[in-house]
């Protein structure tokens, strides 16, 4: 988020999308109702189906899975064609005056660069002029035909409304409700917010529907101001947390890049060299990488030896490591060995069944968890395989629920909340702490005599965390997380004090400053004073990474001069000599509005602006794209059906005569995630005790099923069986003329557990997003028939 | 129009029987009730914590007894994000802990075998470290050439979105320590 | 304190569904094992009715028609009536009312005869076959006494529960629903002002009562009267060999003769399947 919870509170208008959020982030409505009544803020509910927050929504508008890029082009062209964005802050806060390359173009459904040989882009072209001096060229009048803002104007003019309601299947009359009401926040006194999760994000263009949402933000002023901003809203606790600490292959702690093995990586200076900007925040990332690399391997990261770079591992450029390919890989059995930390594939990973067979092409699988795990029982009867052909040595190890354990955790508005032990855990179950800690210290005596260079990131690696071998002391982690200086052991104030000479350790800079002294209580997780009147801020409340800013980008909340756009959306003004007001500047806090880059509030931005033009696999500019499974054949926009560099690891794909419906996966307000804690949870478990799938009174008609009967809902990659639910909240929507079904179901359950239930992933492909390779789990094809 | 039936006036007449039986029986419930009706929460001290479950980071207070029993949860009324309130997966927190479905001890499933076998966390731990070692040692890439590349593709690791950032952190430090490259999470997924 | 309500403004639940689990929590109640309870509903619905061990259910009412889908959640529960048909039937004088309100409930007393079951114009109270108790909602007698919400109030997200001096709570729902009007919602309503003698559960409610599964114009049944006026003196068995067999079977069917006005969207199913 770069906003966070109780700002939502500051909003005229909430469009979310992508998103449940009354069942899946429940609290949100409580500071959404305070808008509703405080400031009469419109609700707004884009979702294919009427769920619990259509029901407490002002608008409903269904659209079609997979095409949110289609919906919000429209919004972009409407808020540009009726004038409704906000001129000032496009001006000069995005890059719309930039000045793009002359090889720029976008024809034909594809951007320029494509290679049809290699099906690649060369993205050379998507670049912007710049003088000899190294300016960038810019038009701030945004009439020059080559401007970005033009450009944007050009591709989104063919995002018209019928265009745009014949893709998306929206109601014409509806959609333009919500184009009305939402870019009724490009005003300066008014903001709007987008909220968005897996609904978003889980798509072959999940990352450009996150673009788009960020482009037409930024277009109506909405970004760095109260009530605004667009949010991710994370589905678990410290999957914010989790992604700050680089538990993802192509990342390290606090979004350093991992190397790759290839001369440009070979040494730290090239390092360094490929992966610092000229300018922008991430000049400072030599600091931020050197005290990692000093707080992983101490006294033996020194200058001499490139502070131990070459311990870091490199990864192959050619090999996409991530979730899919992974299993892909495990699969072939090139994987040997596997731990799962909290996770259950079996039931939430795509083509969950084609992961339970890679499981079983392992020697060794570890699983940590609460409760036994479909994952850790892939070989069992109740999982549809022969124990007796499967090898995998299988250990499941009991751990301790998040309050039997002390530590922090990140929520999705980057507040990091300290978490108290209230008991100790049940039998012999442990903290994922103490089974790092004493993992980390037998493996490190097992290569303590070793002399071969290879066993050196291992043997050599830094781990001091106090004199009991079992459990480590959770301070000196979270200390040396925060970052101190090595020789004086003295805890840094901000990440603001990092080196790049060795002299400072850091584990994650984004939290640099959270520790800021000797005791406890200079642990700012643990703050617990509320803010007694004010905009909902709460500044003296747990650590919001960076610099405890509470919300990003807030530079943008004052005009050119540093004066609010207005009374209602102050939160930080220029005062003459310093900036103040209601939050932690995005900025140096003396920076004059006149001094260069007074006027650039994307900090991490090379060029300092909001970026309404940005590189990304698939262009510049969003541009709709069908599901990789789609129900229509053709599309309006182009001829280029499906986004061209989506990542595809099936052979096949279904086929739409004969899996004629749009499916889709969801979460329940009373479930989390793969289901193994709360199916395990008696209140819980009763709550929404079976597995169903969800279909509209015209397709139950067609097919002959009524309402709770048990129906099998197949796509190419296999079957289910479940209870149905034939509800008015499902309907088929007009795709260009044509009514298309949809079949929803949610993907919370699988064989244990108290509520038990059809795996929905077993439907699910192996295909991903261009940039991220999240897989496309929110529409697929899919076929449904009574159950005999 | 009323129908009688045999039935109903059956049960009503087994209901009666059985509630004239408690006083004769000589239970005497009064004290369990009155327990009950007892602010249960007295005694208890309230630990805060923050909810495990979506990423909206609940304030909640668990409440332990004097034996260091979970006796009550309820949300916490400073925390400024939820004032108190509690969906009904934050409210049903007490029963993560008071539930005898939780694993109490590690298991270990051999190849081929039917079922789970209970182990020490010694010989478990050391069987662990064993294979990690083992496929570490015969798969791992040093070099490539002259580039130093230091890394194993037959280990994986997945998960950690649900753990605590100290423990996060250590897990991202320890995995590239070994030299893993498949390492992801839920953030991907 | 007075009298006291729970206020329920049907307008704001999200149907998160935390009350039913607080509920749960604070009277550390199981969950409902009986197939009548637990098998599929066709809904989002936990249960179809409250249960012995289930003071409170969110009842999920679909409604789609040529205005669109409306799907409505309306909690569910003991409506602390003024005129308490159920402690009229009370034999053992397990039912009180307390003077905030509250009909108390003397778990101790009851011998789960079953009449207050039976006589409940919202059908409420349930017998627990295995603890020959009835139960029902008991408005957090004791958290209340401690200055605390109930714990349903307190664990609501959006302000969809509201607990404090009856007068407030009315004052509350009549501005709500003046605002709810201004809306358009032109039949938004309060519910259980002077119902029953005026309830200590008070609803804000979007559209006509019937619509939520509620009876407009709900009564003391006419058994409880006369059961209060002339078989409670006489005691059970002399009361029934006096009137026969017949009538006596009136007592128990009421709520069979009831049901179908209160149910008729059984289980939140769907009005436009």
């Amino acid at each position: 988020m770069t906003n966070h919870w109780n700002d939502l509170a500051n909003t005229d208008c909430a469009l979310i999308i992508g998103s449940n959020a009354a069942e899946n982030h429940p609290m949100s409505f409580k500071w959404l109702t305070k808008a509703r009544e405080e400031r009469k803020a419109k609700i707004i509910c884009v979702d294919p189906r009427f769920t619990r927050t259509a029901a407490r929504s002002d608008i409903h508008a269904p659209l079609r899975s997979g095409t949110d890029i289609a919906f919000i082009g429209g919004l972009i062209n409407y808020a540009i064609q009726k004038n409704k964005f906000q001129r000032d802050y496009v001006v000069r806060y995005t890059n719309a005056a930039f000045i793009v390359d002359d090889g720029y173009d976008f024809k034909d459904g594809y951007f320029s660069g494509w290679d049809p040989q290699k099906k690649t882009y060369a993205n050379a072209t998507w670049n912007f002029k710049k003088d000899d001096q190294g300016n960038f060229l810019k038009d701030e009048t945004l009439e020059n035909p080559r401007c970005v803002f033009q450009l944007l104007k050009k591709h989104y003019n063919r995002y018209d409304a019928d265009t745009v309601c014949k893709v998306t299947g929206t109601p014409k009359e509806v959609y333009l409700k919500v184009c009305e009401a939402y870019t009724g926040t490009g005003q300066p006194n008014k903001s709007g917010t987008i909220m968005y999760a897996m609904g978003c994000t889980q798509h072959t263009v999940g990352s450009q529907n996150v673009r788009s949402y960020a482009m037409l933000q930024l277009l109506l002023g909405n970004i760095g101001v109260p009530g605004g901003g667009v949010q991710a809203m994370r589905g678990e606790s410290n999957v914010q947390g989790s992604t700050d600490f680089g538990l993802l292959f192509h990342m390290l702690p606090g979004y350093i890049s991992s190397p790759q093995a290839t001369p440009e990586y070979a040494l730290l200076a090239d390092y360094l060299k490929k992966e610092t900007p000229a300018s922008g925040y991430w000049v400072n990332k030599p600091k931020f990488f050197t005290s990692l690399l000093k707080a992983w391997w101490g006294d033996k990261a020194t200058a001499e030896n490139d502070f131990a770079y070459h311990y870091l591992p490199k990864r192959d450029p050619k090999k996409n490591y991530s979730h899919i390919a992974l299993f892909e890989a495990m699969y072939k059995g090139e994987i040997k060995g596997c731990f799962v930390w909290g996770g259950n594939p079996v039931v939430g990973g795509p083509n969950a069944r084609k992961e339970a067979a890679a499981l079983g092409k392992l020697d060794w699988l570890v699983c940590m968890d609460l409760f036994e795990t479909e994952t850790a029982n892939f070989w069992s009867k109740e999982a549809g395989a022969d124990p007796k052909t499967i090898n995998t040595e299988v250990f499941m190890l009991p751990v301790a629920a998040s309050y039997e354990k002390a530590g922090s955790i990140s929520n999705s508005g980057r507040w990091c909340q300290w978490r108290y032990k209230a008991v100790n855990p049940p039998g012999e179950a442990r903290d994922d702490l103490m089974l790092l800690h004493e993992l980390a210290l037998r493996l490190k005596r097992a290569y303590a005599s070793s002399d071969k260079p290879q066993d050196e990131p291992i043997k050599h690696l830094f781990w001091d965390f106090g004199n009991d071998p079992h459990h480590p002391d959770i301070e000196i982690v979270a200390k040396e997380i925060s970052g101190y200086d090595w020789t004086t052991k003295t805890q840094l104030k901000t990440f603001g004090d990092l080196k790049d000479d060795g002299s400072t350790v850091s584990g994650c800079w984004v939290y640099g400053g959270m520790y800021n002294g000797p005791a406890k209580e200079n642990n700012r997780a643990r703050n617990r004073k509320t803010e007694k009147e004010g905009i909902g801020q709460h500044l003296d409340w747990a650590f919001a990474w960076p610099v405890n800013r509470r919300i990003l980008y807030n530079r943008c909340s004052a005009d050119y001069d540093g004066k609010p756009w207005s009374e209602d959306k102050k939160l930080l003004w220029w005062d003459g000599s310093k900036w103040g007001g209601l939050d932690v500047p995005d900025f140096v806090p003396t920076k004059a509005p006149s001094d260069p880059g007074g006027t650039d509030p994307y900090i991490m931005q090379a060029h300092g602006k909001g970026g309404l033009f940005a590189v990304m696999a698939e262009g510049p500019f969003p541009e709709h794209y069908e599901p990789w499974e789609s129900p229509v054949n053709q599309q309006p926009f182009s001829k280029v059906l499906v986004n061209p560099v989506a990542k595809v690891f099936e052979t096949e794909k279904g086929d739409n005569t004969k899996f004629p419906y749009v499916g889709t996966t969801y979460r329940v307000c009373e479930h989390w995630q793969t289901g193994v804690l709360t199916r395990n949870t008696p209140w819980l478990a009763e709550l929404m005790p079976h597995m169903f799938v969800e279909i509209s009174p015209t397709l139950a008609q067609a097919k002959g099923i009524k309402n709770g009967d048990q129906v099998v809902v197949s796509s190419l990659r296999g079957e289910i069986k479940c209870y149905v639910i034939v509800t008015g909240r499902f309907q088929p929507l007009m795709i260009d003329g044509k009514p298309v079904e949809q079949v929803g179901m949610p993907w919370h359950y699988g064989f244990l557990g108290l509520a038990k239930g059809s795996v929905a992933n077993h439907l699910t492909p192996h295909v991903g997003d261009a940039n991220t390779t999240i897989p496309e789990y929110k529409a697929f094809l899919c076929d449904i028939r009574r159950a005999n | 129009m009323v129908v009688i039936t045999r039935r109903s006036f059956l049960k009503l007449s087994g209901t009666a029987a059985a509630a004239a039986g408690v006083g004769t029986l000589g239970f005497d419930l009064s004290q369990a009730y009155a327990k009950t009706a007892e602010l249960k929460i007295k005694e208890s001290k309230a630990v805060p914590t923050i909810c495990p479950y979506c990423g909206v980071g609940c304030g909640i207070l668990i409440h332990v007894d004097k034996e260091g029993k979970v006796i009550h949860v309820e949300g916490d009324a400073e925390h400024p994000i939820n004032r108190g309130s509690l969906c009904s997966k934050g409210a049903s927190l007490g029963q993560l802990h008071n539930n005898d479905r939780r694993l109490k001890k590690p298991l270990y499933r051999a190849p081929g075998s039917d079922k789970w076998e209970e182990k020490d966390w010694d010989w478990t731990l050391t069987e662990i470290v064993k294979r990690v070692k083992e496929t570490r040692d015969k798969s791992f890439i040093h070099k490539e050439g002259d580039l130093i590349v230091n890394r194993t593709e037959a280990i994986a690791s997945l998960g950690g979105a649900a753990l605590d950032n100290e423990e996060c952190y250590l897990m991202s430090k320890l995995n590239r320590g070994l030299g893993l490259v498949y390492f992801e999470h839920q953030a991907r997924i | 304190m007075g009298e006291v309500a729970k206020l329920i403004d049907v307008t704001k639940c999200t149907a998160c569904r935390g009350c039913q689990v607080a509920c749960k929590q604070w009277h550390d109640l199981p969950t409902e094992t009986t197939p009548d309870k637990t098998k599929f509903a066709g809904s989002y619905q936990s249960h179809p009715d409250l249960g012995p061990n289930t003071y409170t259910i969110i009842e999920f009412i679909e409604n789609t028609n040529e205005n669109g889908t409306q799907w409505h959640f309306k909690k569910t529960g003991c409506m602390h009536c003024t005129d308490a048909a159920c402690i009229l039937v009370c034999e053992k004088k397990a039912l009180s009312k307390l003077e905030n309100g509250i009909v108390y409930r003397d778990m101790a007393k009851c011998v789960g005869c079953g009449y207050c079951a039976q006589n409940c114009p919202f059908l409420v109270p349930k017998v627990n076959p295995k603890t020959e108790k009835a139960t029902k909602c008991t408005l957090c007698e004791n958290r209340v006494e401690a200055g605390l919400k109930p714990a349903c109030v307190s664990t609501c997200i959006t302000g969809a529960l509201d607990f404090g001096p009856r007068e407030k709570m009315l004052e509350i729902a009549k501005n709500r629903v003046a605002t709810l009007q201004q809306q358009g919602m032109t039949k938004a309503q309060v519910y259980g002002e002077k119902e029953l003698g005026g309830t200590h559960v008070i609803y804000v409610l979007g559209d006509a009562p019937e619509v939520y599964g509620l009876p407009a114009d709900p009564q003391v049944p006419l058994s409880a009267t006369l059961w209060q006026k002339y078989g409670k003196p006489l005691g059970a068995a002399a009361f029934c060999a006096s009137l026969g067999t017949t009538l006596f079977a009136f007592f128990l069917n009421r709520k069979k003769d009831l049901a179908p006005k209160l149910h008729h969207h059984e289980g939140g199913k769907s009005h436009g399947v």
